[in-house]
């Protein structure tokens, strides 16, 4: 599945909040390649989307809803959605323009919720056309009668012992949303991830390489002997520690720093990355990285993302956040960055959407001048300077 | 694009620099809170680095720019030597000067966001979003071609001070 555009309005902080996941023109020479459909090159759509904004801007929260519309296409029940409604005297929705390549359909799936559960929940599907624009393909979409619909009706509503979790009614009726794609988020909590992707050993060979960049003083990577499902960091002067069922022991967390310690999270949705890219090019994957190299040096940053970018699959997604300012100095399209920022409410800037249309150099300095709001306030911090 | 910060007496004044921007009345920058009549400035250099960029310093003309030695024009002298500061003087403080570029008296602002005082002023202001704080005192009669105009007081400005004034250079 491919996100396209996604709306979403009195869920969480987002209010009446839009998303645009396409890009109306392609860059020339723009170094990340391949973001339309091979056989419908009007669909072009944005495979990577760099998010950044200041602290409590709601970009995990971001991960985190788009995690639940992973789950929910796949026919997963989703927990703490319901809880998470703005106003509980009116509805909340979300609505999802996506493409499944495999397909070869357009697709808009809106979902209102109450306090009570879901509340309807209406799919569109349209066959994706060559000589088209994605505007009359979407047009084309909304005059056409839904795929399918579904209301509560109140007893049901009454019985609804699921009003806890929302589960796609589409799903339960044998109508599919998308059984096809995967995805693979890592939030920036520690162990917190989501994901529906084969899980295989972990690629020790990758993992290595990605450790001894991290720490030169490690000196390999290698499968425990005594242990299953684990394996030995070992050091240049003889230490070892062990990782089992991916978690090390905490006497051993302190023999890491924590940019590696992070490193290894990051390595494996690296491999992920690489895996699905090399395996099935064609599945469409939503992989999301969320801050998860706050602790890594810019520079390490950079090159990991770099090698996430050229690695994933051709209809794959990565939606990756960071504080780091170096990151706009790298040469992505305007169009691959996205800036959030709060006040009410949580708001998006669109660099495309603002005039920056080609890969700008600029970009940097028009973030550091705040232009897309996303520079922290630092007043109260600095007035600590001479007050107590 | 040239790096900016505007150094803000206070969050009204913040908050008035974030729309303006939004608006696209004054040049992009960074607002932050920063008063430079009254803080040591030497402080914040540390923090801005080696770049040379433009600091724009927003002062009311009630808080002694004119003494020959005041806090402002000692951190005008700091800044000139790392940074280029560029200084906004405003007619009294910020309440006087929106009234005065609104051509109405200071009441009749009060009345426009139902204050009565300055403190309740300073409340309501800061609770207009900014998106739409410009369209709100464009029905006061707001123009921003009058706005930080001080020249009734040039003449008793500081020289250090004068060099700098905002429109001067630009």
């Amino acid at each position: 599945m491919i996100f396209l555009r996604l709306k979403v309005d009195n869920l969480y902080m987002f209010q009446d909040a839009t998303i645009d996941f396409t890009y109306s023109r392609r860059v020339k020479g723009s170094l990340v390649e391949g973001e339309y459909l091979e056989e419908f090159p009007q669909v072009r759509f944005k495979r990577v989307c760099v998010i950044m904004g200041p602290n409590a801007a709601g970009k995990t929260t971001l991960g985190r809803l788009m995690c639940s519309i992973n789950n929910y296409l796949f026919g997963i029940p989703v927990k703490e959605v319901r809880e998470n409604i703005y106003d509980s005297n009116r509805p909340a929705f979300v609505d999802l323009l996506y493409v499944v390549p495999a397909l070869e359909e357009l697709r808009r799936l809106r979902v209102e919720l109450d306090t009570k559960g879901l509340r309807r929940e209406t799919l569109w599907a349209a066959p994706l056309r060559k000589s088209k624009s994605l505007k009359q393909m979407e047009s084309a979409l909304d005059e056409s009668e839904p795929l399918f619909e579904w209301m509560r009706q109140d007893k049901a509503a009454a019985d609804d012992a699921g009003g806890l979790v929302l589960l796609s009614q589409a799903f339960a009726t044998g109508v599919s949303l998308d059984r096809a794609s995967g995805w693979h988020y890592i939030f920036s909590e520690m162990d917190v991830s989501s994901d529906n992707l084969a899980h295989e050993q972990q690629d020790l060979v990758l993992l290595e390489k990605v450790l001894r960049a991290f720490d030169g003083s490690i000196d390999s990577v290698r499968l425990s002997q005594d242990k299953d499902n684990a394996y030995v960091i070992a050091f240049h002067n003889g230490d070892r520690v062990i990782v089992e069922d991916g978690q090390l022991r905490p006497s051993d967390r302190l023999r890491l720093s924590r940019g590696t310690l992070e490193s290894i999270e990051v390595a494996k949705l690296l491999a992920t990355i690489i895996r699905q890219g090399r395996g099935s090019p064609d599945v469409s994957s939503t992989f999301f990285l969320d801050e998860k190299m706050a602790y890594s040096h810019t520079e390490m940053e950079a090159a990991i993302l770099n090698v996430m970018i050229e690695r994933m699959g051709r209809y794959s997604q990565l939606f990756y956040t960071t504080h780091n300012h170096d990151i706009l100095s790298m040469a992505l399209p305007s169009h691959s960055y996205l800036f959030m920022y709060k006040d009410d409410f949580v708001r998006f800037a669109q660099p495309e959407k603002m005039g920056f249309s080609k890969n700008d150099r600029n970009l940097l300095g028009y973030v550091r001048n705040d232009i897309f709001g996303t520079v922290p306030d630092t007043s109260l911090i600095d007035a600590l300077l001479e007050e107590a | 694009m040239r790096r900016r910060v505007y150094l803000c007496e206070g969050e009204t004044e913040q908050h008035l620099i974030k729309a303006l921007k939004e608006n696209e009345l004054i040049e992009p920058g960074k607002p932050q809170v920063f008063n430079v009549a009254q803080r040591d400035v030497k402080k914040m250099l540390r923090k801005w680095g080696r770049e040379r960029f433009e600091i724009v310093v927003v002062v009311d003309a009630d808080t002694g720019p004119y003494a020959a030695s005041s806090r402002l024009a000692e951190n005008i002298e700091v800044l000139k030597k790392s940074h280029m500061p560029c200084l906004i003087l405003q007619c009294e403080n910020l309440e006087e000067e929106l009234a005065r570029c609104c051509g109405i008296v200071l009441h009749k602002l009060y009345d426009a966001f139902n204050a009565s005082s300055a403190s309740e002023f300073k409340e309501k202001f800061l609770n207009v979003q900014q998106a739409r704080l410009i369209e709100k005192l464009e029905h006061c009669g707001f123009d921003f071609s009058r706005m930080w105009q001080m020249h009734c007081k040039d003449e008793k400005l500081n020289s250090t001070l004068m060099e700098y004034l905002w429109g001067r250079n630009s």
